[in-house]
């Protein structure tokens, strides 16, 4: 009897629970006013495995949502503005309506009556997403800082946890992250500024590259791994900031030299081509194509003079042939877009997992496209050879960097748009043309309470299939060089 | 019988009254020290506490709280954190120190009073308190400390508490303190640890051996924080290291309280199982309290350093804008850059910076301003950028400060939320707006900003964020490539009636010895709102400029390659434009008496003391 009725039971304290007692309500006026939202997550694409995007109704007024879908209308109540959409509830609309567009509609009370505003869709795309994104958390400061950590976070929920925290080796930094074809089984970052150091984790296995002693190969910087997970190659850099007096930038980074290196992880030895190290041009940002075969890479003839000339530098996107097999690279670089020729200047290449797109930051000069307002989203179609911003996805501030799911649909990127300074994940559906939809802010439990407290920026989004896990202890171990 | 029992009554009321009289004594004796005390943190400890306050913010917000409190050793820091927001209040700041230490000393000898009559022993139970004084000294060492400390000796006041408990729930009560302790407070579980196994022994508690796991216990916990990652070190998870900022080395003395509770039990107990005669163990442990002060006061000097805390001082009257009081104390103390610093920004708040520059001794233009070349966080120059209107380099400064602190610092956030205002930045104006509105001290202050949000009109229109906000220069450049004179033209440029940024490049050109560029400088700005009259020192130095050309032999100018600024100064530097730009006869005057006195001064040292204060004398006598 027990084991037959208590899911009715529940399902009807959770049907009043959730339809409130506004069940009665009826709309006197439906009107076109724009509901004033945070996030603005009015008509975006969303993954079907993805969290509940929860949002607050910025408006001073009570209200409630209307949420039309395959099975029909439910009402949810807002509590001081903020939707919270029940998990099951939510996992239940996503599903159900896979490939398929719910409508909602914002009711606000105006005097004694209720009146619709203007209603807006969350379009469920039946692709999922990667179901883990992990990043650093860091003030978007520009020389100190306290506490940092690598974090992951578990689209499906609102679950973060972190990877690892500087606290562990004294405050130190940690950053550039990156993984494997999004396997979270192989990894790297960086350890600097004290218990120095680049941490690769493969398959269980922690080991610690030291280049500190060679110039050549110090500091590593941005990594990229090789399909294989044999190789990673990496820009060694070395990287200066100036403040400017009144630009709305505020920051110029820059580097002085830089190289692109390969390092092999079974013969533990670094692989240099004269193409990726010539002392006139820099070379940076080294990204792999998904069949290991290339290696795309940013390149811009070096400038001196610097910082006074920062404005003279622009990166163009090249590309030279890799042999995983003969351990070696091709012998000319191809130019795939000569950025400088048009004023600007390409970062961040990253290509998609079926190899079809390439999408890369373009901004008016430079290297660091976070401090650069106008940076935004371009998308190479390697088949077509067409070159177009990702419109729907750039917006005025900045947006920088940039990472693809496992089945090229969805790319999470950095944006400075919510507030101008303080980085924000955001996820953009790609169509199979290339074609980027209205993107979503990562969503929150209460997404303005939280993104508003939040003094730390997200830095380096990447996508992982898998829960990654790591264990702290050995890492801090390793760093420290202890024996126990 | 009856007689008897009178007797006995009579001789309980005596033991009463005696034991009354000794408890009032006692009482008398304590609060006489603690206000004693009081007097010494608030000579030396007062400013030390308020920076503190600066290197936090306390919020009241839910989030916040909850993080706070479920993660390791978060309530000990919250609570630390909860404190320390009131010591904004140098008063409030060495009451609720006094109230923290006095508290944990009453629970020492109340502890120590349990384990029999060891009043001898009194003066011991003063030693943790005084000790954690000594750690309060140095900034790095966190004041969550103290209230984890006061977490573990209630603890175990609480575990003595019971005298005839069952060994085994003896046992669950102490593991439950450790683990309760470990998890709310942090490493001073160890403390705790120590010192319950300590009373068991001492006080041959039933199964007083089994009080051994104890410290087995706290080492499980100390190995599963390592090595589940929630703890870098096991000296972290088990020592005052714990309560350390990280990545600096912790001097040894931090340790020295931890070591006087367990000596403090230890002494005791000895005492409780030998006690010889009644004269002895006091005569002993005021012997151990006098060379524990001896100790006090030896590791007092190392841990306390001056400059340091005059630093503190100064902020404080920087913070709280006391400009007059920030001159009278700086300049009775002179010895330092800082202290120079500081006095300098306290004349240019005041408008007089170049007025008084020489009743001051200075050194070059680092008397106003030093830039260290390592990257540690430096409020006073990030108020110094601030004051000369070289907002972006101010707010990288104060960047800086304020997020490598433990958790904002308020006065640093001010400044930011100000300089956002100015760029208007309005959307992360807005955030630190709503965060400092959590604040208790910095509410308020906080809500009156918002009515800029948004609101160019009413940014230009304040006095205040209006002209921070027409100091940004209209040339692009980047801050402090060159030096900061360069950045203060731009920003004169941009705004030549921001009167403290004038105030500084005067300053900064007097200090630099540059007289060349003087004379062009006051061509250019003088008349304005910001210069509407000459400081007596830039008086004095266009007389010196205009003398020493026209007294430069032509020949001589040209070997040393100085004709053009020669030519220059002539062709500027007229009685004329002396007369039309302010310079006072009276100067004039004094200029000639000043020649007169320098050609005497070989024959007559004395001759320039009454020129001291001038230019001319910094210029020819003072080495940069």
């Amino acid at each position: 009897m027990k084991k037959n009725f208590l899911p009715f039971f529940l399902s009807v304290f959770f049907f009043f629970g959730v339809a409130c007692e506004k069940r009665d309500m009826r709309i006197a006026q439906e009107t076109e006013i724009v509901p004033d939202l945070f996030p603005d997550y009015r008509d975006v694409t969303v993954p079907c495995n993805i969290a509940p995007l929860n949002f607050s109704y910025l408006g001073e007024e009570e209200c409630c949502l209307i949420v039309s879908g395959t099975d029909g209308e439910t009402l949810l109540e807002m509590k001081n503005g903020l939707v919270s959409f029940p998990p099951s509830f939510w996992k239940r609309l996503t599903g159900r309506n896979k490939g398929k567009t719910v409508e909602l509609t914002l009711v606000i009370r105006s005097g004694d009556q209720w009146i619709s505003l203007k209603p807006f869709c969350f379009h469920i795309s039946p692709d999922p997403i990667d179901s883990y994104l992990s990043y650093r958390l860091i003030p978007p400061g520009y020389e100190g800082w306290k506490n940092m950590g690598i974090y992951q976070r578990d689209l499906r929920t609102y679950e973060q946890v972190p990877l690892y925290e500087n606290r562990l080796t004294d405050g130190n930094c940690v950053n550039c992250h990156a993984y494997c074809d999004r396997d979270p089984g192989k990894m790297l970052f960086h350890a600097r500024a004290g218990f120095d150091g680049t941490v690769v984790l493969r398959d269980g296995e922690a080991v610690r590259l030291d280049t500190e002693s060679d110039p050549a190969l110090s500091p590593l910087v941005y990594p990229c791994w090789h399909p294989s997970g044999r190789y990673i190659a990496f820009s060694v850099n070395r990287t200066r900031q100036s403040f400017f007096n009144s630009h709305p930038d505020r920051i110029e980074v820059y580097d002085t030299a830089s190289d692109v290196v390969v390092y092999d992880l079974e013969t533990c030895r670094f692989i240099r081509s004269p193409l990726l190290a010539s002392s006139s041009v820099f070379e940076t940002f080294p990204a792999f194509s998904p069949d290991g075969r290339s290696l795309y890479f940013c390149s811009a003839d070096a400038v001196d003079s610097l910082p006074g000339r920062y404005a003279d530098v622009r990166y163009n996107l090249c590309r030279i042939a890799f042999d995983p097999e003969g351990i070696s690279f091709g012998t000319e670089v191809d130019t795939l877009y000569d950025a400088a020729s048009e004023g600007k200047s390409v970062s961040f290449p990253r290509v998609s997992p079926d190899g079809r797109f390439l999408v890369f930051t373009l901004h008016a000069h430079g290297t660091f496209s976070i401090w650069h307002k106008d940076a935004d989203l371009y998308l190479l179609d390697l088949r077509t050879n067409r070159l177009f911003p990702l419109d729907k996805a750039n917006s005025d501030d900045v947006e920088s960097y940039h990472s693809w799911s496992g089945n090229s649909r969805w790319m999470v990127f950095s944006s400075r748009r919510t507030d101008g300074l303080y980085t924000r994940p955001f996820i953009t559906y790609i169509d199979s043309s290339g074609q980027a939809c209205k993107p979503f802010l990562l969503p929150q439990k209460d997404p303005l309470a939280y993104y508003m407290r939040l003094m730390y920026s997200y830095n380096i989004p990447e996508l992982t299939s898998e829960r990654v896990e790591i264990d702290k202890y050995k890492i801090s171990k390793l760093l420290r060089n202890r024996v126990f | 019988m009856q007689e008897s029992l009178l007797y006995k009554r009579s001789n309980v009321s005596v033991d009463i009254r005696t034991m009354n009289k000794r408890n009032t004594i006692l009482l008398f004796a304590g609060f006489s020290c603690l206000l004693y005390f009081g007097y010494f943190l608030w000579e030396t400890l007062r400013y030390a506490l308020f920076w503190r306050e600066q290197q936090q913010l306390f919020l009241f917000d839910r989030f916040y709280i909850v993080e706070t409190l479920f993660r390791p050793g978060g309530f000990s820091a919250l609570s630390g954190s909860f404190l320390v927001q009131f010591f904004y209040s140098p008063v409030l700041a060495v009451v609720l120190t006094l109230i923290l230490l006095g508290l944990i000393t009453l629970l020492v000898w109340l502890t120590v009073r349990k384990m029999g009559k060891l009043l001898p022993v009194y003066p011991l139970c003063f030693l943790p308190a005084l000790f954690l004084v000594l750690s309060l000294y140095d900034i790095c060492y966190r004041y969550e400390a103290v209230t984890a400390y006061l977490f573990a000796v209630l603890a175990l006041f609480v575990y003595s508490r019971p005298r005839r408990l069952d060994w085994r729930l003896r046992l669950i009560l102490g593991s439950s303190f450790i683990l309760i302790l470990s998890y709310a407070a942090g490493s001073v579980a160890v403390l705790f640890s120590v010192s319950i196994f300590l009373y068991d022994i001492l006080m041959r508690r039933d199964h007083a051996s089994f009080s051994l796991l104890y410290f087995l216990l706290f080492l499980l916990v100390g190995y599963v924080s390592v090595r589940v990652g929630e703890s870098g070190t096991y000296t972290y998870a088990c020592s005052p290291l714990y309560y350390y900022e990280m990545g600096e080395t912790m001097p040894y003395v931090h340790c020295l309280s931890w070591l006087m509770l367990p000596l403090c039990l230890l002494i005791a107990g000895i005492f409780r199982l030998r006690c010889g005669g009644r004269r002895l163990p006091v005569v002993i442990n005021l012997a151990l309290f006098a060379l524990a002060l001896f100790l006090f006061v030896g590791k007092y000097r190392e841990v306390r350093d001056p400059n340091l805390h005059d630093s503190y001082r100064y902020e404080y009257l920087a913070v709280n804008e006391q400009w007059d009081r920030l001159v009278d104390e700086t300049s009775a103390n002179l010895h330092t850059g800082t202290a120079l610093n500081y006095l300098n920004l306290a004349l240019a708040q005041q408008g007089v910076l170049a007025e008084r520059l020489f009743n001051y001794p200075q050194y070059g233009p680092n008397s106003l301003i030093f830039i260290s070349k390592d990257k540690t966080p430096d409020v006073k120059l990030a108020r110094i950028l601030f004051a000369m209107g070289n907002m972006a380099a101010a707010q990288n400064v104060a960047f800086n400060a304020c997020f490598t602190a433990g958790g904002y610092n308020p006065s640093m956030l001010k400044m930011i939320l100000q300089i956002d205002l100015m760029r208007g930045a309005y959307p992360v104006a807005l955030k630190y707006i709503e965060l400092l509105e959590k604040s208790m001290h910095y509410s308020a202050w906080a809500a009156s900003q918002r009515k800029y949000l948004f609101d160019d009109q009413a940014v230009n229109a304040d006095p205040f964020l209006g002209t921070g906000r027409r100091d940004f220069p209209q040339e692009e450049a980047f801050v402090l490539s060159t030096t900061p004179l360069d950045d203060l033209y731009r920003t004169l440029d941009a705004n030549p009636a921001d009167g403290k940024a004038m105030q500084y490049a005067l300053s900064y050109l007097l200090l630099s010895k540059d007289i060349d560029r003087l004379g062009s400088f006051i061509r250019r700005y003088y008349g304005m709102p910001s210069l509407s009259s000459l400081p007596l020192p830039v008086q004095e130095a266009l007389l010196f400029c205009q003398d020493y050309y026209q007294t430069m032999d032509e020949e001589y100018a040209l070997r040393n390659g100085l004709e053009e600024r020669r030519s220059l100064a002539l062709r500027l530097l007229t009685d004329d434009f002396l007369y039309g730009h302010g310079v006072a006869g009276e100067t004039m005057t004094r200029f000639r008496s000043f020649r007169s006195a320098y050609g005497k001064a070989r024959q007559d040292p004395e001759a320039l003391s009454a020129y001291k204060n001038t230019f001319w004398y910094y210029l020819l006598f003072i080495r940069i």
